[in-house]
């Protein structure tokens, strides 16, 4: 599936501006990483793409449809969206985390479905947490909270995956293999943005790279084209060393620009 | 990644046996309320038949539907808020009610019809919902919502108050206090039929909302996302609430800490989840406020203690014991 934002503007607090002008699509089979420095606007991004924030001007499009006119349930299984909020309020169980992700496939009193069991097993080995599914939110730490709330936003088996950052938190094993199955799910045919802070990471996995600064597009195309000096020393105020280690490419920074 | 659909987790048969348990539980104590009062067997079976109809049975449907909606309404107002200490007080719907009532007493309206008093407590309820849902504003977030609701509780307590010292009656000012204390004795049937619709309404609001509860453990935005209609849930959790709580102080008086403990005593028992527990919460509540009035009768047979008095005698030690168990829980 396609989405994309035609020129959106959005604003926070009646007037403040925090995207402008922003256009940028997600394509099926793609993995998109969104970068750009602390209040760019990746997170406004990622929820305007999601239908969780009115735009002001401009529109967000799926599939040919403007988001604003599909109904909450199609759209919740046309797209899972993770914030980058880690709360969960009660101390649920891992596998009761996940099984979340299934609600917009059942919004009726109805057990759970033979498709549901499948999903919720499915998310829970992919994300290693059978030997957690028995633990309360509150006895897990940072990281496996996260992949729990990940393992939710899989579960929604959604062909369109939104994710904030989702990699915080997480150990470079635990990173390492988010990313693989987030690449995965992209040649399955998932359509994938993720925002990001690691551009070693982002050179790595993603397929497509929006670079975003102070609320506007400052560069987007494949990763390769789009991570360079001159694209990104200027919205990060930062000097970057690019190269390849063993055949990976790291874009590293080294100091702050005078 | 699919593999044989199995259960990762089984439900533990606890989790499964409680709702027919609690069940089981408000059968039995309705069953028991009906024997319960001071008129022992052996008095004649037309006066034992009247007894049992018109003084026994309103009483116990009362405090089965009462207990029912104050259970249902401050464990579906803690899973909305996302807070355990949430109860019906903190959206300003008992205290809206409980003005409407002594505004009834004090006009002189209660004592030229006897519905006068409930009725006022229902127009001071749905008074109070509507000014809160006008305070609190159009978008979905709970935040606001608490801050109309306090604010408002905090007018109706404070206008309760000046009602009953500008009462020039002392009969009038005692009645009003009485009343606020909570009871279910000398209860018609035509408390049970004026209240009922309304009770039974609101808890069919609340029990609707277990999903997107659930959905709210995630937040709000992650809620949204799995399709909750976040300003709905806000509209329906205030309806039920308010004809649930709003009913049933309108009948009996403000009846305190079944809504607030009730729900923090089921919660571990179904695992956390906050729609399970609304459901939990009703049949608890039901078992919770049949029995302390049945304790109630066994106690003072002429009817001295009121109950709201003893929900919250019954319900304090719960509470400090609940906070040592967190204390524990929460020790390094």
């Amino acid at each position: 599936m396609r989405l994309a934002t035609e020129h959106i503007r959005v604003l926070r607090q009646r007037t403040r501006v925090v995207l402008d002008a922003v256009s940028c699509q997600l394509r099926s089979g793609t993995l998109t990483g969104i970068v750009g420095p602390n209040g760019a606007g990746k997170s406004t991004l990622l929820q305007a793409l999601a239908g969780l924030l009115p735009v002001a001007d401009g529109r967000v499009v799926l599939d040919g449809t403007p988001i604003a006119a599909i109904d909450r349930l199609n759209l919740a299984r046309a797209i899972a969206y993770l914030p980058q909020e880690r709360r969960v309020h009660w101390p649920l169980p891992v596998r009761d985390i996940v099984a979340l992700g299934r609600l917009p496939h059942r919004w009726t009193p109805a057990g759970e479905s033979l498709a549901d069991l499948t999903a919720i097993d499915a998310a829970l080995a992919t994300m290693d947490l059978v030997g957690l599914a028995d633990r309360p939110a509150d006895q897990l730490s940072g990281g496996e909270l996260g992949r729990a709330l990940i393992g939710r936003a899989l579960a929604q088996k959604a062909p369109i995956i939104l994710a904030d950052e989702p990699a915080a938190g997480l150990d470079p094993a635990h990173a390492l293999d988010l990313f693989g199955v987030l690449r995965r799910l992209a040649s399955d045919g998932h359509t994938i943005a993720v925002a990001l802070h690691d551009l070693s990471m982002a050179a790595r996995f993603c397929h497509e790279v929006v670079v975003l600064g102070a609320g506007r597009v400052a560069a987007a195309g494949p990763a390769s084209q789009v991570l360079t000096r001159a694209h990104l020393e200027p919205v990060f105020g930062v000097q970057f060393v690019m190269g390849r280690i063993e055949g990976l490419p790291v874009v590293l920074p080294t100091a702050t620009r005078p | 990644m699919t593999g044989v659909p199995t259960r990762s987790v089984p439900r533990s048969g606890a989790r499964l046996a409680l709702e027919p348990g609690l069940a089981v539980a408000v059968v039995g104590l309705a069953v028991l309320s009906m024997l319960t009062g001071p008129a022992g067997f052996g008095i004649p079976p037309a006066a034992a038949g009247l007894i049992l109809v018109e003084i026994r049975l309103p009483r116990t449907l009362l405090a089965l539907l009462i207990g029912a909606a104050l259970g249902a309404s401050g464990a579906a107002l803690q899973g909305y808020l996302r807070n355990p200490l949430a109860e019906p007080g903190v959206i300003g719907i008992s205290g809206g009610a409980g003005l409407g009532a002594v505004l009834a007493i004090h006009t002189g309206a209660a004592s030229a019809f006897a519905l006068a008093l409930p009725l006022g407590g229902l127009l001071g309820a749905f008074a109070a919902t509507t000014l809160v849902l006008l305070l609190a504003g159009s978008g979905g977030r709970s935040l606001t919502l608490v801050l109309a609701g306090v604010a408002l509780g905090s007018v109706s307590t404070a206008l309760i108050s000046a009602v009953l010292s500008l009462s020039h009656n002392p009969f009038a000012a005692v009645e009003m206090v009485f009343w606020l204390l909570g009871s279910l004795a000398d209860r018609s049937l035509t408390h049970v039929w004026l209240s009922a619709p309304f009770l039974l309404a609101g808890m069919a609001l609340l029990l609707r909302l277990g999903a997107a509860l659930d959905a709210l453990t995630l937040g709000e935005e992650a809620a949204e996302n799995l399709g909750v209609d976040l300003a709905r849930v806000r509209r329906d959790l205030v309806a039920g609430a308010a004809l649930a709580v709003g009913a049933a102080t309108a009948v009996a008086g403000t009846i305190g800490f079944v809504g607030l403990v009730v729900p923090h005593i089921l919660r571990p028992l179904v695992g956390h989840a906050p729609g399970r527990l609304v459901r939990a919460s009703l049949l608890g509540g039901a078992v919770l406020v049949l029995a302390a009035d049945i304790a109630l009768r066994l106690m003072t047979p002429a009817g001295e203690l009121r109950l709201g008095v003893l929900t919250a005698l019954m319900g304090t030690p719960l509470f400090i014991w609940l906070v040592v168990r967190t204390r524990r829980d929460m020790a390094p």
